[in-house]
């Protein structure tokens, strides 16, 4: 694909060959896995050049409807947890629902992730007074927009992980990472919050405490787009300081740094690892850390992309091409395995994507670790 | 091959439609992403056929020959001298015709349509416990039948041969669109051929006359290694062996004929494997203990030299990969031994060992016993090649002269001569692939996108030829000839073996419509390069920076062609391409 980009920049093509709706069917069927980054032996970054078609694209053509709806996903759930419960029966009413899939070319078959009661950030402020005492400095949690509004037992879990090992746990004021906007090419507003991000973030990173977070996608786009989004150094500073959960336990872990006591039990995993997470750091600190629960026995399956990536399942013309992504090895591998089985996934998207594929409820690492916790 | 005129594309274009079931593509970007392979070459085809049938290939030819105009068969695209571009119409066979038809399992073959990929293939006949041998690196994407088309080999090359040693028979196109099959015949069956009329009998009688006229013309001039592709196959007549069509037609690159279906020859899968990473301070101290490793019985010894090693160590992949290295040596060799029980592969691995430190050579070596570890340090070695495309800058690793072969006992002495070549041209080369039968892969540091860089190679290039024909080696060994060595075939056979194989051509091909250019009357090495003096990008203000890739350019050309993203058994690249082959995200299939 690249080729075609190629021939539109090097005259070959017309240069508005670049913004044509042939290149948008191309590109359509990108679902910004990442891949390519990691496995194509040059590394093109696919993903990347299409967040930069799609920026171009909406500019000629402009941005659709649910382009914005699913940009501006963090807006969204705010509404949906304000009203929630209510929300949530509306949401996935009939009516709603046929409103979605017709109007904003949802697919009816998907259901919208539930908006939760009480956010993660209420929570955690209503903790306050009843923290346990930290031993060893602070750690900022990225509370992601899925976990803050849509799974906040993720954030819950994550913070007992991370008192169990002795931190203070911070939550920072901060915007949502941009994730949502890149994918869907609004560069522009995408730029604003990684902006602001950095600007809030980069006084813990000077500070060298670090940042963790539970969502592949959402924490890595520090790591992987910010410095690409923003002329600044301390995009780059930022980057080096952001973790991935696992990341981050097996990083202590191996400076003997680590110090949490889990209960023994025979635990049988299976790991999904998320694309992102796959092409940029790998899976094996996921693995690591499972395997530090006495008795567990972890498997990983080489299952690919499960086929959703973030909103890409959820849109109507595409959703039997992410079934059947899903279908091809990620499916039968969670289906083969009995109850007994724990699935185990970071990814929200992967998790609603084994929901709807298998029927199975796929927990977040962090919280087999919070479970698991002496 | 002049151009077609608006109308007559029109009349070509209809009747193509009319007939093929498949998918007929003529619009802008379905040609563009026909115009390259992963070679230096890039060629806007005419237009695009992708066959769903045997029969709809044929029309195509047919269609194609009654409108005089070139087609040319194309599997993964993953050739690395430009035998898959061309003006002509490309034959898609990698998209539809990937079935394998029949297994016999007692008397292994099977009978495969030519865009079967490699490892697919394999994968199947595993529980069987066969495999089709000559095992290619892109064999994850590689269709047979393009392995066909240049006769690839592999890693194992010196216990399993080339594609040539596997194949039993082919049912293939003649340029009239006459389905014929070929395989070894008996004298009478011969004979019979030789009376037949038409273009097939002209095949058989052209061979046979060229054969027998330049008997000892061929003896003299094809190079007396295991390891040798190019030009036309006439010595393969003149060894007394029985008369076996296919033989020609495996290697032709398409000029000849174009495959619809093939019987192939499986053979065992060794019961048990082991490797052994031997560590070297230089490259020329890894080739020059060579022969003494292949005194041991290996099934194959392959190089990896240090541009390798650090650009794997920069991948986010492969870097993973990596931990069978030890310390920074400036080269490796991997040895691999088959056997049928473990303690007889350790014994060999003590054996090496022993030998080789005994004598002071190697500075390290590590052991590769479990499945797993074997199959890291493959995964690495295979990877090499995109790797080395995948290096930043403008200055590129690139394939022109990276297929030649000398015999092995020569190979130290032939690659210091060589390096000395790239040397005196102000620049270096990166090194890598299959010791065992002399053929480095070699790959000059050029940037083809400045004219004084392009002259340099086609100067390295000539030398080369000249040193390779003082060693008795060969120009390819196993990627063919395509656009980049087929100039070289008149200076390297000579005049009389040059005009044979365009006679042969000739005969074949009358109206010349399959794949022109190819192995004869080939354009000059350096045109139609992808880059070139020319080439300018131009300039796109983006919403990204693109400083990490040295500009949205440089970041859209890192594509080199190599087809990884077709690869569809392992992995997570392409998600959209694994399910529907027609709708990849990346490069390969519209």
């Amino acid at each position: 694909m690249p080729l075609l980009h190629g021939h539109a920049i090097n005259g070959r093509l017309p240069a508005d060959a670049l913004t044509s709706p042939r290149m948008y069917e191309v590109m359509d069927l990108c679902l910004e896995c990442k891949g390519c980054k990691a496995e194509c032996p040059s590394n093109v970054d696919m993903a990347k050049l299409k967040y930069e078609f799609l920026a171009h694209y909406h500019a000629r053509h402009g941005t659709p409807l649910r382009a914005r709806l699913f940009g501006n996903i963090e807006r969204l759930n705010r509404l949906g947890c304000a009203f929630a419960p209510l929300s949530n029966w509306v949401a996935n009413s009939a009516p709603a629902r046929w409103v979605f899939d017709r109007i904003l070319g949802i697919h009816r078959n998907r259901q919208l992730p539930p908006f939760a009661s009480q956010t993660f950030d209420r929570w955690f402020a209503s903790q306050n007074g009843r923290r346990a005492t930290a031993t060893r400095g602070p750690v900022v949690l990225f509370n992601d927009c899925y976990m803050t509004y849509n799974y906040p037992e993720i954030g819950k879990a994550a913070v007992k992980v991370l008192e169990a090992a002795g931190f203070e746990v911070i939550l920072p004021e901060k915007k949502c990472c941009g994730r949502p906007m890149i994918s869907k090419g609004l560069i522009h507003e995408a730029k604003v919050n990684a902006a602001d991000n950095v600007d809030r973030l980069s006084t813990y990173a000077a500070k060298g405490v670090p940042i963790v977070g539970c969502e592949p996608s959402c924490i890595l786009t520090f790591r992987d787009e910010y410095p690409d989004l923003l002329d600044d150094p301390r995009a780059g500073d930022l980057a080096k300081q952001t973790f991935m959960i696992e990341e981050f336990l097996v990083g202590l872990y191996e400076r003997g740094a680590l110090n949490l006591a889990f209960s023994n039990g025979a635990r049988s995993l299976l790991l999904h690892g998320h694309c992102h997470q796959k092409a940029l750091i790998g899976t094996s600190p996921s693995l690591q850390v499972l395997r530090m629960l006495p008795g567990a026995k972890v498997e990983e399956v080489d299952s690919g992309c499960c086929g959703m990536a973030g909103s890409f399942g959820y849109e109507k013309e595409h959703y039997d091409l992410s079934l059947a992504i899903g279908g091809r090895r990620l499916f039968p591998a969670v289906k083969a395995k009995g109850p007994e089985c724990e699935v185990v996934a970071a990814g929200v998207s992967c998790r609603q994507q084994i929901a709807h594929g298998t029927g199975r409820r796929a927990r977040h690492l962090v919280e087999v670790l919070a479970d698991a916790l002496a | 091959m002049a151009d077609q005129s608006t109308a007559d594309m029109q009349d070509l274009i209809h009747d193509l439609k009319q007939r093929i079931a498949g998918e007929v593509r003529f619009d802008p970007m379905s040609k563009v992403l026909y115009s390259t392979d992963a070679s230096i070459y890039e060629i806007e085809p005419l237009g695009v056929v992708i066959p769903r049938t045997p029969e709809d290939a044929i029309a195509a030819v047919e269609i194609c020959g009654r409108h005089g105009v070139p087609i040319l068969p194309r599997g993964a695209g993953t050739a690395l001298a430009g035998q898959a571009v061309g003006r002509a119409v490309q034959l898609d066979m990698s998209k539809y015709l990937n079935r394998i038809l029949e297994v016999n399992v007692e008397e292994r073959w099977a009978r495969i349509q030519p865009g079967v990929v490699l490892d697919e293939l394999n994968a199947e006949l595993r529980p069987h416990g066969l495999w089709f041998a000559p095992d290619v690196s892109p064999s994850n994407r590689a269709t047979i039948g393009g392995m066909m088309g240049n006769n690839s080999s592999g890693a194992r090359s010196i216990i399993y041969g080339k594609t040539i040693d596997h194949v039993l028979e082919m049912r293939v196109m003649l340029a009239d669109a006459q389905v014929i099959t070929a395989r070894v015949l008996s004298d009478a069956e011969l004979e019979a051929k030789l009376r037949t009329p038409g273009l097939e009998g002209d095949l058989y009688r052209v061979i046979q006359r060229l054969a027998t006229t330049h008997r000892e013309e061929i003896r003299k001039r094809y190079p007396k290694i295991m390891r040798r592709v190019g030009g036309y196959a006439l010595d393969e007549f003149v060894n007394g062996k029985p008369f076996d069509l296919v033989k020609m037609l495996v290697a032709s690159e398409g000029p000849l004929a174009t495959t619809l279906e093939a019987t192939i020859n499986l053979v065992p899968r060794p019961r048990l494997t082991a490797l052994m990473v031997v560590h070297y301070r230089t490259m020329f101290e890894a080739l020059e203990s060579t022969m003494e490793i292949l005194s041991t019985g290996p099934a194959a010894v392959e190089l990896m030299d240090k541009y390798v090693m650090d650009l794997t160590r920069a991948s986010l992949e492969y870097a993973r990969q990596m931990s069978f290295v030890q310390g920074d040596p400036g080269s490796l060799l991997i040895v691999e031994y088959h056997g049928t029980s473990r303690e007889e592969l350790v014994a060999k691995l003590d054996r090496l060992e022993t030998h080789l430190r005994r004598q002071g050579i190697g500075i390290a070596f590590t052991r590769a016993v479990t499945p797993e570890e074997q199959e890291r340090i493959w995964k690495v070695r295979k990877a090499g090649l995109g790797l080395l495309l995948g290096m930043p800058g403008d200055r590129k690793p690139i394939a022109g002269i990276e297929d030649t072969a000398v015999p092995p006992e020569r190979l130290a002495e032939y690659i210091r001569r060589f390096d000395q070549i790239v040397r005196s041209h102000g620049t270096e080369a990166a090194y890598y692939a299959h010791a065992s039968v002399g053929c480095l892969h070699i790959r000059p540091l050029i940037d083809l996108k400045q004219v004084p860089e392009v002259e340099k190679l086609r100067s390295i290039a000539e030398q080369v030829c000249d040193l390779v024909m003082e060693f008795g080696g060969a120009m390819s060994a196993e990627h063919g000839d395509g656009l980049a060595r087929s100039c070289w075939n008149e200076k390297f056979f000579g005049p009389t073996l040059y005009q044979a194989f365009k006679e042969l051509k000739a005969a074949a091909d009358p109206k010349t419509i399959m794949n022109p250019g190819k192995i004869v009357d080939a354009p000059p090495m350096m045109e139609n390069l992808r880059f070139g003096g020319t080439y300018r990008a131009r300039p796109v203000k983006t919403f990204f920076t693109y400083a990490r890739e040295g500009g949205f350019d440089r970041a859209i050309e890192m594509c080199n062609g190599a087809a990884v993203c077709k690869k569809k058994l392992e992995g997570t690249m392409c998600p959209s391409y694994m399910v529907t082959p027609s709708t990849a995200a990346c490069r390969p299939t519209p």
